[in-house]
């Protein structure tokens, strides 16, 4: 299955129009913290002042909303979703 | 062996041959296309060619299993295989087309021997190493100092250079693996980059619109190598200089 990885930022939602392929919607959760994590922790980028106004809003090819991952998940011992 | 007249060769290395090296290498010339996603080597597998892209563009890329990125990058100005240059057939490298074209290659023991009977060959294939080095040096650069909006502007410019065209044929994914860096993020950066103007974006395309302010964007990060690699061959790599 093909799930889509858009993001929300301050309101805007930036969508995917690539995909990955993902065994099931199980496996959505992990690969969505994996890549959260990676952006939180490694990437610099002018244009996200914090990650953590950013969320996943993953979608399948139906265009089905599968997660809603704030970022702020990445850090251990989060609550999730205030 | 008519069809390799040098007046036609595109490859810039192969071009600026004096008549006499060039002799010396063009029987041993080959024609080949190359597609996208195909390797022109792979990591720790011995390297059979030294290949001269005419058209289209290649990348070196390290790939170490926790993630793969690219460390070069190179079109019709250079050569692939910079290993069997210096005398080893293998690397911890592997080369990944990224635009498909075509290319003129040689088998490595060829280019040994006319490497041996010229002094000047020799010097202009080291020449290109140096400018490579540079290049993957800036690479080192802007991965640790620049944002990944700068780094995608950069790398958009060297693609630019090294294609014919204005239109980028290249995914987010194929990006991401370039830059090392999570799709999302390259999504977003391509958002920001079309957000003021200095690209288009649509599936599976760039088009570059403002090379200039896309340079500007680069700042820093984009045109030492280039201008290194114009000092060197007194012809240059960057597109409209």
């Amino acid at each position: 299955m093909r799930y889509f990885m858009n993001m929300r930022y301050r309101g805007r939602l930036i969508p995917d129009y690539e995909g990955d392929e993902l065994a099931n919607e199980e496996a959505v959760r992990g690969h969505a913290l994996a890549t959260a994590r990676d952006l939180v922790f490694r990437t610099r980028m002018d244009t996200i002042r914090s990650w953590f106004d950013c969320s996943f809003e993953v979608t399948d090819e139906s265009g089905r909303v599968v997660l809603a991952m704030p970022f702020d998940e990445v850090i251990p011992g989060s609550a999730g979703p205030a | 062996m008519a069809h390799f007249q040098q007046s036609v060769i595109r490859n810039r290395l192969l071009a600026s041959l004096s008549p006499d090296d060039f002799a010396l290498v063009q029987p041993h010339l080959e024609a080949v296309t190359f597609e996208v996603r195909e390797h022109l080597f792979r990591a720790d597998q011995k390297i059979a060619h030294v290949t001269f892209p005419e058209f289209g563009v290649a990348s070196i890329v390290a790939d170490t299993g926790e993630g793969r990125f690219e460390v070069g990058m190179v079109g019709s100005e250079g050569l692939v295989g910079v290993p069997i240059v210096l005398g080893v057939d293998r690397s911890p490298h592997t080369c990944l087309v990224q635009a498909s074209g075509e290319a003129v290659r040689i088998g490595a023991e060829a280019l040994h021997a006319a490497m041996d009977q010229s002094l000047t060959l020799r010097a202009l294939l080291l020449r290109f190493v140096h400018t490579f080095i540079v290049q993957v040096s800036q690479t080192a650069y802007a991965n640790a100092g620049y944002s990944i909006e700068e780094r995608l502007a950069r790398w958009l410019l060297m693609t630019h250079d090294r294609l014919e065209r204005d239109d980028l044929p290249i995914t987010h994914e194929f990006m991401s693996v370039m830059l090392g860096t999570r799709r999302p993020g390259v999504t977003l950066a391509v958002q920001m980059l079309e957000g003021v103007g200095v690209i288009r974006a649509t599936r599976g395309h760039i088009t570059v619109r403002d090379r200039d302010k896309l340079e500007q964007i680069a700042g820093q990060s984009y045109g030492f190598a280039e201008k290194e690699y114009s000092n060197v061959f007194q012809f240059p790599i960057k597109r409209g200089a």
